[in-house]
């Protein structure tokens, strides 16, 4: 599936999670479709946020295989807010149960492509984000 | 293998069995396949296929030399597999329920004995303390929180070490394998007296963002874990090669093997380099091997690997000692083929993984749990993954006899190709320069990742099938409960950590920790001998996981190696 390729993507993965094969798929599977993607391996979550200004992204996708985003995603949720950048779409990927799903969207996470996910669905959601 | 006039009437009977195909199939091609590393299969396999192999060199018998049948004369009905399930999380005392727990329900070493597989949290694999800011998050989720020889006595007392084997799951080998020994010393016992495996995996772990020691450096202080192990742990297994690890990155079968076995020679060589005598070496190296979906070639790989190892320890090491020819291996089944939509059906797939390891002669095995796309197992997921094995091992009788698929046209031809492949993998990685070198390249991991995006592909597009993710797709979902650790468990660990460095005595710390400095700077100037016995001193000085790690880093260089960016 091809996208109109305007949004650019900022994937991130903690220095300390294991198993990327995941998240690697998805740079993969977006650059195919036609999207610009900048995966960065991070060791704070401002630096997420950061890279995200720096690199002018339209969406976040954070990756977790190891359940830190109870840690994680509150922070950068709160660092965005702060740089006024709660336009930019903050997806969630990895291994998430789905009882989290619920606590992750009310922190202001768009969607969570976990393993299995939809990748025409993610390509979708993604290319609704394209900037202006 | 067969006399000419078997093989003349096999080539009448071929011609026939062509001619029936090409008359009731009109010549349609369906019947020709491959194989999940790419190898094209036929649909039948004869006398044909294998004329060509010597019964001794290239099938042989279980104990002798190549090994492919097993590694002894008698296997399975002596002694079989031991049963080995990772485990691990929360706090030590936490872990330690769990240990009780699998115990109790029939986990155990050889010949009746305890074996406990313990991991770590991602904290304590990268040598960063629970007080850090890195660590936050991350506590005791995946594995256990153990940064300190007393968090090894919270797990471990009054089990008798002597006669338990101990395998430690880490990152940062060298600190964790100090804090094992401080502890047993505390307990008034030699590092000679104790029993187990560490992992030693100084390439990085396969299949995260390529962080830990930079190459060279890091085979250093493998090369010196090894160096203390060989004169001071008989009885322990240094270094376990993480073919699964490969796997779940994307490798298939042929490049998993030819990887291990890479990763191998790379130690060896630089352990020669040191000055050690591979047959001292040899023996502690192990492998840790994914068995995946491809039932027969998983075998036919099993088959192959331990024919290769032990034709790399005679031929590439002169080594004289069966130990050191004979491949030792824990499996760990599949996890990547593992799916979140209707998980009960991973006990099916893994149970089939289990079943192709057990065939195939594993030494060692871990099954994983069906609620692995969720997050590490709970009581229940943990206990069925043991029964898997159980079943296997008491009730489907495959134990009674060696190597049983040994003979079949198909699993001898397909061995003697996974060899064929394996050889010439062997021979790229050599070409380029060596292990090392391709590794620094990123040829090894591109060829992983181009596996991984292909195999996705073919799920995305329908061309693999993914059964309940791309097929047999159901519209209600199977509520699993995940795993979840005590949520005190980061508060008490800090704490924890911060009153275990209140109460040591400061000064004899910050000696050993220079000490170690000293030692580490030795080591990369090649002086072996030195780094893991300074580590020893610091564990036993109170120096944490996070302190020692950190003061290698001031030496050898550690992080992230890349970062990739895909540019539009």
């Amino acid at each position: 599936m091809k996208s109109n390729g305007k949004a650019k993507v900022l994937l991130v993965k903690h220095w300390m999670e294991c198993h990327d094969r995941g998240v690697k798929s998805v740079a993969a599977i977006l650059r195919d479709a036609g999207f610009e993607v900048v995966y960065i391996v991070y060791m704070r979550p401002e630096e997420i946020v950061a890279a995200a200004m720096e690199e002018d992204v339209s969406v976040i996708g954070m990756s977790f295989s190891t359940g830190a985003y109870d840690a994680h995603v509150p922070e950068v949720m709160k660092l965005l807010k702060e740089k006024g950048m709660e336009d930019v779409m903050v997806l969630v990927g990895g291994l998430i149960p789905d009882e989290d799903i619920i606590w992750l969207k009310e922190q202001g996470i768009r969607e969570v492509f976990g393993a299995g996910a939809d990748t025409n669905q993610l390509i979708e959601l993604v290319g609704t984000a394209a900037r202006k | 293998m067969f006399d000419e006039k078997t093989l003349e009437r096999c080539r009448q009977l071929m011609e026939q069995y062509g001619q029936a195909i090409a008359e009731r199939y009109q010549g349609n091609d369906a019947a020709a396949t491959t194989g999940s590393s790419g190898i094209p299969i036929k649909a039948l396999y004869t006398p044909l296929d294998i004329q060509d192999l010597d019964f001794e060199k290239d099938i042989g018998v279980p104990g002798f030399f190549p090994y492919m049948r097993s590694n002894y004369p008698l296997h399975y009905q002596f002694q079989p597999w031991i049963n080995q399930p990772v485990h691990g999380y929360g706090l030590p005392e936490h872990t330690r329920d769990r240990m009780d727990m699998l115990a109790g329900a029939g986990m155990e070493g050889y010949f009746g004995g305890r074996a406990y597989n313990i991991v770590v949290d991602v904290p304590t694999h990268f040598g960063v303390d629970p007080d850090e800011p890195d660590a936050q998050g991350y506590i005791g989720k995946d594995g256990v929180s153990c940064p300190t020889d007393e968090d090894f006595g919270r797990m471990l007392h009054d089990i008798d070490l002597t006669k338990t084997n101990i395998v430690l799951i880490n990152g940062d080998t060298l600190p964790y394998l100090a804090h094992f020994i401080a502890y047993a010393d505390s307990l008034g016992l030699t590092p000679d007296q104790l029993r187990g495996n560490t992992m030693n995996w100084q390439f990085g772990a396969w299949y995260a963002p390529n962080h830990l020691w930079e190459t060279e450096g890091g085979l250093k202080l493998a090369t010196d874990l090894i160096w203390y192990c060989s004169k001071n742990m008989p009885k322990w297994n240094h270094s376990n090669i993480q073919g699964h690890g490969m796997s779940e990155t994307g490798a298939d079968a042929v490049h998993q093997m030819s990887y291990g076995i890479g990763t191998a020679i790379a130690i060896a060589d630089s352990c020669v380099a040191a000055g050690l005598d591979p047959d001292s070496f040899m023996p502690g190296i192990g492998f840790q091997i994914a068995q995946c979906n491809d039932f027969f070639e998983y075998i036919c790989m099993f088959r192959a690997w331990r024919k290769l190892w032990a034709s790399v320890a005679r031929e590439r090491y002169g080594c004289k000692r069966a130990s050191s020819m004979q491949l030792r291996t824990h499996t760990h089944t599949s996890c990547f083929e593992l799916t979140k939509q209707q998980p009960l059906v991973n006990l099916i797939r893994s149970a089939f993984h289990a079943l192709g390891a057990a065939l195939s002669g594993t030494t060692a095995m871990e099954v994983a749990a069906y609620d692995e796309p969720i997050g590490i197992p709970t009581e229940q997921s943990a206990v069925l993954a043991l029964r898997i094995q159980q079943v296997i091992r008491e009730e489907t009788g495959i134990t009674k006899v060696s190597d049983p698929l040994a003979g079949s046209y198909y699993v001898e031809w397909l061995t003697k190709r996974m060899e064929e492949e394996g050889r010439k993998i062997l021979k790229e990685i050599d070409d380029a320069g060596g292990f090392v070198k391709a590794h620094k390249s990123g040829m090894l991991m591109g060829a992983m990742r181009r596996h991984a995006a292909d195999w996705r592909r073919q799920v995305d597009t329908g061309e693999k099938v993914v059964v309940g993710w791309n097929k047999y797709v159901v519209s209600e979902k199977e509520v699993i409960k995940p795993f979840r650790a005590d949520p005190d468990v980061a508060r008490v660990a800090i704490e924890r950590i911060k009153e275990y460095k209140a109460r040591r005595d400061q000064a004899k710390t910050d000696a050993a920790l220079d000490a170690l400095v000293a030692a580490a700077e030795r080591l990369e100037k090649g002086e072996y001998g030195h780094v893991m016995p300074a580590c020893v001193e610091a564990a036993k000085a109170k120096a944490t996981a996070g302190e020692i790690s950190k003061t290698l880093r001031k030496v050898f260089k550690w992080g992230p190696q890349y970062s990739v960016s895909l540019p539009h």
